[in-house]
Protein backbone atom coordinates (compact mmCIF):
# COMPACT_ATOMS: atom_id res chain seq x y z
CA UNK A 1 0.00 0.00 0.00
CA UNK A 2 1.04 3.54 -0.63
CA UNK A 3 -0.56 6.78 0.51
CA UNK A 4 -3.51 8.19 -1.39
CA UNK A 5 -3.26 11.77 -2.58
CA UNK A 6 -5.40 14.25 -0.61
CA UNK A 7 -6.11 17.85 -1.59
CA UNK A 8 -7.07 20.80 0.61
CA UNK A 9 -7.41 24.47 -0.25
CA UNK A 10 -3.68 25.10 -0.34
CA UNK A 11 -2.07 21.72 0.09
CA UNK A 12 -1.47 18.36 -1.50
CA UNK A 13 -0.83 15.41 0.82
CA UNK A 14 0.97 12.49 -0.84
CA UNK A 15 3.19 9.44 -0.39
CA UNK A 16 6.66 10.39 0.87
CA UNK A 17 9.56 10.07 -1.58
CA UNK A 18 13.30 9.81 -1.05
CA UNK A 19 13.96 13.55 -1.52
CA UNK A 20 11.72 14.31 1.47
CA UNK A 21 14.38 12.82 3.72
CA UNK A 22 16.56 15.96 3.58
CA UNK A 23 14.12 18.25 5.44
CA UNK A 24 13.38 15.43 7.90
CA UNK A 25 17.11 14.90 8.53
CA UNK A 26 17.58 18.65 8.97
CA UNK A 27 14.79 18.66 11.55
CA UNK A 28 16.32 15.78 13.52
CA UNK A 29 19.76 17.45 13.36
CA UNK A 30 18.36 20.65 14.85
CA UNK A 31 17.31 21.72 18.30
CA UNK A 32 13.73 21.73 17.04
CA UNK A 33 13.70 17.94 17.49
CA UNK A 34 14.37 18.11 21.23
CA UNK A 35 10.71 17.30 21.94
CA UNK A 36 10.94 14.16 19.80
CA UNK A 37 14.03 12.61 21.35
CA UNK A 38 16.50 14.57 19.24
CA UNK A 39 18.86 15.82 18.08
CA UNK A 40 19.60 12.69 16.05
CA UNK A 41 22.19 12.03 13.35
CA UNK A 42 21.33 11.13 9.74
CA UNK A 43 21.61 7.37 10.31
CA UNK A 44 19.15 7.47 13.20
CA UNK A 45 16.88 9.94 11.43
CA UNK A 46 16.77 7.75 8.34
CA UNK A 47 15.85 4.66 10.34
CA UNK A 48 13.04 6.45 12.16
CA UNK A 49 11.68 8.09 9.06
CA UNK A 50 11.96 5.03 6.81
CA UNK A 51 10.21 2.94 9.46
CA UNK A 52 7.34 5.43 9.44
CA UNK A 53 7.13 5.43 5.65
CA UNK A 54 7.14 1.63 5.92
CA UNK A 55 3.88 1.78 7.83
CA UNK A 56 2.05 2.32 4.54
CA UNK A 57 2.67 -1.16 3.10
CA UNK A 58 2.49 -2.73 6.57
CA UNK A 59 -0.65 -1.07 7.96
CA UNK A 60 -2.32 0.97 5.24
CA UNK A 61 -1.73 4.27 7.02
CA UNK A 62 1.29 6.41 7.74
CA UNK A 63 2.88 9.80 7.13
CA UNK A 64 1.84 12.08 4.25
CA UNK A 65 4.33 14.51 2.79
CA UNK A 66 2.72 17.92 2.42
CA UNK A 67 3.29 20.09 -0.66
CA UNK A 68 2.24 23.69 -1.17
CA UNK A 69 2.65 25.21 -4.63
CA UNK A 70 4.97 22.34 -5.57
CA UNK A 71 7.24 22.78 -2.55
CA UNK A 72 7.63 20.35 0.32
CA UNK A 73 6.45 22.13 3.46
CA UNK A 74 6.10 19.34 6.01
CA UNK A 75 4.71 15.99 7.03
CA UNK A 76 1.42 15.15 8.72
CA UNK A 77 0.08 11.67 9.23
CA UNK A 78 -0.67 8.70 11.40
CA UNK A 79 2.18 7.17 13.35
CA UNK A 80 1.95 3.77 15.00
CA UNK A 81 5.25 2.29 16.14
CA UNK A 82 5.33 -0.85 18.30
CA UNK A 83 5.52 1.14 21.54
CA UNK A 84 2.60 3.45 20.68
CA UNK A 85 -0.57 2.42 22.54
CA UNK A 86 -2.67 3.35 19.51
CA UNK A 87 -2.38 5.22 16.19
CA UNK A 88 -1.24 8.82 16.63
CA UNK A 89 -1.80 11.88 14.46
CA UNK A 90 1.37 13.95 14.33
CA UNK A 91 2.73 16.92 12.41
CA UNK A 92 5.92 18.57 11.26
CA UNK A 93 6.45 21.72 9.20
CA UNK A 94 9.68 23.12 7.76
CA UNK A 95 10.93 26.22 9.63
CA UNK A 96 10.09 28.59 6.75
CA UNK A 97 6.44 27.46 6.78
CA UNK A 98 5.81 27.76 10.50
CA UNK A 99 2.92 29.97 11.54
CA UNK A 100 1.05 29.61 8.26
CA UNK A 101 -1.60 27.18 9.45
CA UNK A 102 -0.29 24.38 7.25
CA UNK A 103 -0.13 21.76 9.97
CA UNK A 104 -3.73 22.42 11.05
CA UNK A 105 -5.02 22.36 7.49
CA UNK A 106 -3.21 19.10 6.73
CA UNK A 107 -4.20 17.53 10.06
CA UNK A 108 -7.89 18.20 9.37
CA UNK A 109 -7.51 16.46 6.02
CA UNK A 110 -5.80 13.46 7.60
CA UNK A 111 -8.50 13.19 10.29
CA UNK A 112 -11.23 13.27 7.67
CA UNK A 113 -9.44 10.63 5.62
CA UNK A 114 -8.90 8.39 8.65
CA UNK A 115 -12.54 8.69 9.63
CA UNK A 116 -13.72 7.86 6.10
CA UNK A 117 -11.17 5.09 5.52
CA UNK A 118 -11.20 3.28 8.88
CA UNK A 119 -14.28 4.57 10.71
CA UNK A 120 -12.18 5.46 13.76
CA UNK A 121 -14.02 7.56 16.34
CA UNK A 122 -10.89 9.25 17.68
CA UNK A 123 -7.17 9.79 17.17
CA UNK A 124 -4.65 10.78 19.82
CA UNK A 125 -1.55 12.98 19.72
CA UNK A 126 1.40 12.18 22.01
CA UNK A 127 3.24 15.40 22.86
CA UNK A 128 6.10 16.19 25.21
CA UNK A 129 4.84 18.49 28.00
CA UNK A 130 7.52 21.03 27.03
CA UNK A 131 6.30 21.32 23.46
CA UNK A 132 3.84 24.16 24.05
CA UNK A 133 3.52 24.99 20.38
CA UNK A 134 2.39 21.49 19.45
CA UNK A 135 0.03 21.25 22.41
CA UNK A 136 -1.53 24.56 21.33
CA UNK A 137 -2.07 23.20 17.84
CA UNK A 138 -3.67 20.04 19.20
CA UNK A 139 -6.10 22.14 21.21
CA UNK A 140 -6.74 24.53 18.31
CA UNK A 141 -7.78 21.51 16.24
CA UNK A 142 -10.50 20.85 18.80
CA UNK A 143 -8.64 18.19 20.74
CA UNK A 144 -8.71 17.92 24.49
CA UNK A 145 -6.19 16.61 26.97
CA UNK A 146 -7.24 13.12 28.10
CA UNK A 147 -5.98 10.40 30.41
CA UNK A 148 -5.30 7.72 27.80
CA UNK A 149 -1.79 6.22 28.11
CA UNK A 150 1.11 7.91 26.33
CA UNK A 151 4.31 6.49 24.84
CA UNK A 152 6.15 7.95 27.82
CA UNK A 153 4.33 8.35 31.12
CA UNK A 154 4.94 12.10 30.99
CA UNK A 155 3.39 12.60 27.53
CA UNK A 156 0.50 15.00 27.16
CA UNK A 157 -2.12 12.93 25.34
CA UNK A 158 -4.59 14.94 23.30
CA UNK A 159 -7.70 13.18 22.02
CA UNK A 160 -9.33 14.29 18.79
CA UNK A 161 -12.99 13.30 18.47
CA UNK A 162 -13.60 12.24 14.86
CA UNK A 163 -17.28 11.45 15.25
CA UNK A 164 -18.40 14.85 14.04
CA UNK A 165 -16.49 14.42 10.79
CA UNK A 166 -18.72 13.13 8.02
CA UNK B 1 -11.14 17.45 1.43
CA UNK B 2 -11.18 15.40 -1.73
CA UNK B 3 -9.42 12.12 -2.35
CA UNK B 4 -7.68 11.91 -5.71
CA UNK B 5 -8.82 9.39 -8.30
CA UNK B 6 -5.79 7.13 -7.90
CA UNK B 7 -6.73 4.43 -5.38
CA UNK B 8 -4.47 3.04 -2.73
CA UNK B 9 -2.64 0.15 -4.40
CA UNK B 10 -0.43 -2.77 -3.54
CA UNK B 11 3.26 -2.08 -3.75
CA UNK B 12 4.64 -4.01 -6.69
CA UNK B 13 7.52 -5.91 -5.13
CA UNK B 14 9.15 -8.97 -6.70
CA UNK B 15 8.89 -12.48 -5.28
CA UNK B 16 11.87 -14.80 -5.78
CA UNK B 17 11.36 -18.56 -5.74
CA UNK B 18 13.96 -21.10 -4.78
CA UNK B 19 13.62 -24.84 -4.35
CA UNK B 20 12.24 -24.54 -0.80
CA UNK B 21 11.67 -20.83 -0.18
CA UNK B 22 9.67 -17.83 -1.27
CA UNK B 23 11.62 -14.60 -0.92
CA UNK B 24 9.22 -11.67 -0.61
CA UNK B 25 9.00 -8.19 0.91
CA UNK B 26 8.18 -8.25 4.63
CA UNK B 27 4.56 -8.01 5.78
CA UNK B 28 3.15 -7.23 9.20
CA UNK B 29 2.74 -10.91 10.10
CA UNK B 30 6.53 -11.37 9.84
CA UNK B 31 7.24 -8.95 12.67
CA UNK B 32 6.89 -11.45 15.52
CA UNK B 33 9.53 -13.76 14.04
CA UNK B 34 11.77 -10.76 13.37
CA UNK B 35 11.35 -9.33 16.89
CA UNK B 36 11.95 -12.81 18.31
CA UNK B 37 15.30 -12.91 16.54
CA UNK B 38 16.26 -9.51 17.95
CA UNK B 39 15.16 -10.60 21.42
CA UNK B 40 17.48 -13.61 21.26
CA UNK B 41 21.21 -14.04 21.68
CA UNK B 42 21.36 -14.91 17.95
CA UNK B 43 21.24 -11.18 17.16
CA UNK B 44 24.69 -10.66 18.70
CA UNK B 45 26.42 -10.30 15.33
CA UNK B 46 24.00 -7.58 14.24
CA UNK B 47 23.94 -5.36 17.32
CA UNK B 48 22.72 -7.66 20.06
CA UNK B 49 19.51 -8.05 22.03
CA UNK B 50 17.14 -5.29 21.06
CA UNK B 51 13.87 -4.15 22.67
CA UNK B 52 10.71 -4.78 20.67
CA UNK B 53 10.13 -1.05 20.11
CA UNK B 54 13.54 -0.65 18.44
CA UNK B 55 13.14 -3.93 16.54
CA UNK B 56 9.97 -2.38 15.09
CA UNK B 57 12.03 0.55 13.80
CA UNK B 58 14.50 -1.87 12.19
CA UNK B 59 11.66 -3.89 10.65
CA UNK B 60 9.71 -0.86 9.42
CA UNK B 61 12.95 0.52 8.02
CA UNK B 62 13.21 -2.51 5.71
CA UNK B 63 9.68 -1.93 4.45
CA UNK B 64 10.15 1.82 4.09
CA UNK B 65 13.33 1.14 2.15
CA UNK B 66 11.27 -0.73 -0.46
CA UNK B 67 8.90 2.23 -0.72
CA UNK B 68 11.67 4.85 -0.89
CA UNK B 69 14.33 3.17 -3.02
CA UNK B 70 12.22 0.74 -5.04
CA UNK B 71 14.21 -2.30 -4.00
CA UNK B 72 14.87 -3.89 -0.65
CA UNK B 73 15.22 -6.91 1.54
CA UNK B 74 13.28 -10.17 1.54
CA UNK B 75 11.98 -12.45 4.21
CA UNK B 76 12.66 -16.16 3.69
CA UNK B 77 9.29 -17.88 3.83
CA UNK B 78 9.12 -21.69 3.60
CA UNK B 79 7.12 -22.74 0.55
CA UNK B 80 5.37 -25.34 2.64
CA UNK B 81 4.03 -22.71 5.05
CA UNK B 82 4.90 -21.60 8.56
CA UNK B 83 6.56 -18.43 9.78
CA UNK B 84 9.47 -16.72 8.05
CA UNK B 85 12.80 -18.36 8.88
CA UNK B 86 15.11 -15.46 8.12
CA UNK B 87 15.91 -12.44 6.07
CA UNK B 88 17.95 -11.74 2.96
CA UNK B 89 19.19 -8.18 2.53
CA UNK B 90 19.57 -6.12 -0.62
CA UNK B 91 19.65 -2.53 0.51
CA UNK B 92 21.47 0.72 1.23
CA UNK B 93 20.48 2.44 4.46
CA UNK B 94 21.69 5.97 5.17
CA UNK B 95 25.33 5.80 6.26
CA UNK B 96 26.22 2.80 4.05
CA UNK B 97 28.76 3.83 1.42
CA UNK B 98 27.34 1.27 -1.05
CA UNK B 99 24.68 -1.39 -1.43
CA UNK B 100 24.75 -4.44 0.81
CA UNK B 101 23.59 -8.00 0.41
CA UNK B 102 23.29 -9.99 3.61
CA UNK B 103 21.47 -12.73 5.43
CA UNK B 104 20.30 -13.88 8.83
CA UNK B 105 18.36 -16.85 10.16
CA UNK B 106 15.85 -16.12 12.89
CA UNK B 107 16.22 -19.36 14.83
CA UNK B 108 18.66 -22.18 15.38
CA UNK B 109 16.12 -24.69 14.11
CA UNK B 110 16.54 -23.29 10.58
CA UNK B 111 20.32 -23.79 10.63
CA UNK B 112 22.30 -26.45 8.86
CA UNK B 113 19.96 -27.15 5.97
CA UNK B 114 21.37 -24.68 3.45
CA UNK B 115 18.58 -22.12 3.55
CA UNK B 116 20.94 -19.15 3.61
CA UNK B 117 23.04 -20.26 0.66
CA UNK B 118 19.91 -21.18 -1.31
CA UNK B 119 18.29 -17.81 -0.64
CA UNK B 120 21.47 -15.75 -1.02
CA UNK B 121 22.12 -17.27 -4.47
CA UNK B 122 18.64 -16.17 -5.56
CA UNK B 123 19.35 -12.72 -4.11
CA UNK B 124 22.61 -12.50 -6.10
CA UNK B 125 20.80 -13.42 -9.30
CA UNK B 126 18.24 -10.76 -8.52
CA UNK B 127 20.62 -7.89 -7.75
CA UNK B 128 23.11 -8.69 -10.52
CA UNK B 129 20.36 -9.64 -12.98
CA UNK B 130 17.07 -7.80 -12.67
CA UNK B 131 18.52 -4.86 -10.72
CA UNK B 132 21.66 -4.64 -12.87
CA UNK B 133 24.13 -4.01 -10.06
CA UNK B 134 27.83 -4.49 -10.92
CA UNK B 135 28.90 -5.10 -7.34
CA UNK B 136 27.66 -5.32 -3.78
CA UNK B 137 29.22 -5.81 -0.37
CA UNK B 138 28.44 -7.73 2.78
CA UNK B 139 29.34 -6.16 6.12
CA UNK B 140 30.26 -9.06 8.39
CA UNK B 141 31.34 -9.09 12.02
CA UNK B 142 34.98 -10.30 12.16
CA UNK B 143 33.90 -12.96 14.68
CA UNK B 144 31.05 -14.34 12.61
CA UNK B 145 32.69 -17.38 11.03
CA UNK B 146 29.42 -18.87 9.76
CA UNK B 147 28.58 -15.75 7.80
CA UNK B 148 32.12 -15.52 6.43
CA UNK B 149 31.77 -19.08 5.11
CA UNK B 150 28.55 -18.15 3.34
CA UNK B 151 30.21 -15.12 1.76
CA UNK B 152 33.15 -17.21 0.56
CA UNK B 153 30.82 -19.88 -0.80
CA UNK B 154 29.03 -17.18 -2.80
CA UNK B 155 32.32 -16.11 -4.37
CA UNK B 156 32.86 -12.96 -2.28
CA UNK B 157 36.34 -11.87 -1.18
CA UNK B 158 37.49 -9.59 1.61
CA UNK B 159 37.94 -5.99 0.47
CA UNK B 160 39.98 -4.21 3.13
CA UNK B 161 40.21 -1.03 1.05
CA UNK B 162 36.44 -0.53 0.85
CA UNK B 163 34.73 2.20 2.84
CA UNK B 164 32.68 1.00 5.79
CA UNK B 165 29.40 2.17 7.28
CA UNK B 166 29.75 5.22 9.48
CA UNK B 167 28.53 3.34 12.55
CA UNK B 168 30.28 -0.04 12.22
CA UNK B 169 33.54 -1.95 12.43
CA UNK B 170 32.52 -4.95 10.33
CA UNK B 171 34.74 -6.43 7.63
CA UNK B 172 33.77 -5.74 4.04
CA UNK B 173 33.26 -8.71 1.70
CA UNK B 174 33.00 -7.86 -1.99
CA UNK B 175 30.64 -9.57 -4.43
CA UNK B 176 30.86 -8.95 -8.16
CA UNK B 177 28.39 -9.75 -10.92
CA UNK B 178 29.34 -13.05 -12.51
CA UNK B 179 31.51 -14.22 -9.64
CA UNK B 180 28.81 -16.15 -7.78
CA UNK B 181 28.75 -19.90 -8.28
Amino acid sequence: LTAPSLSTGRLTLRMPVLADFEPRAAFYASERSVWEGGPKDRVQAWRIWASEVGQWPLMGYGPFSVDMGGDYVGEVGIYHAADYPEPEIGWFVVPEAEGSGIAAEAARAVMAWARARFGWDHLVSYIDPGNARSIALGLRLGGRVCDRPGIDPTDVVIEHDLRGIA
Amino acid sequence: VTAAAAPVRLTDTPVLMTERLLLRAPVLADFDAYAGFFASARSEAVGGRTPRALAWRYFGHHVGHWALRGYGSFVMAPKDGGPAVGMILAWQPEGYPEREVGWCLFSRSAEGCGFVTEAARADMSHVFGALGWATAVSYIDPGNAASQRVAARLGAVRDPAAARPSDGCDEVWRHRAGAAS
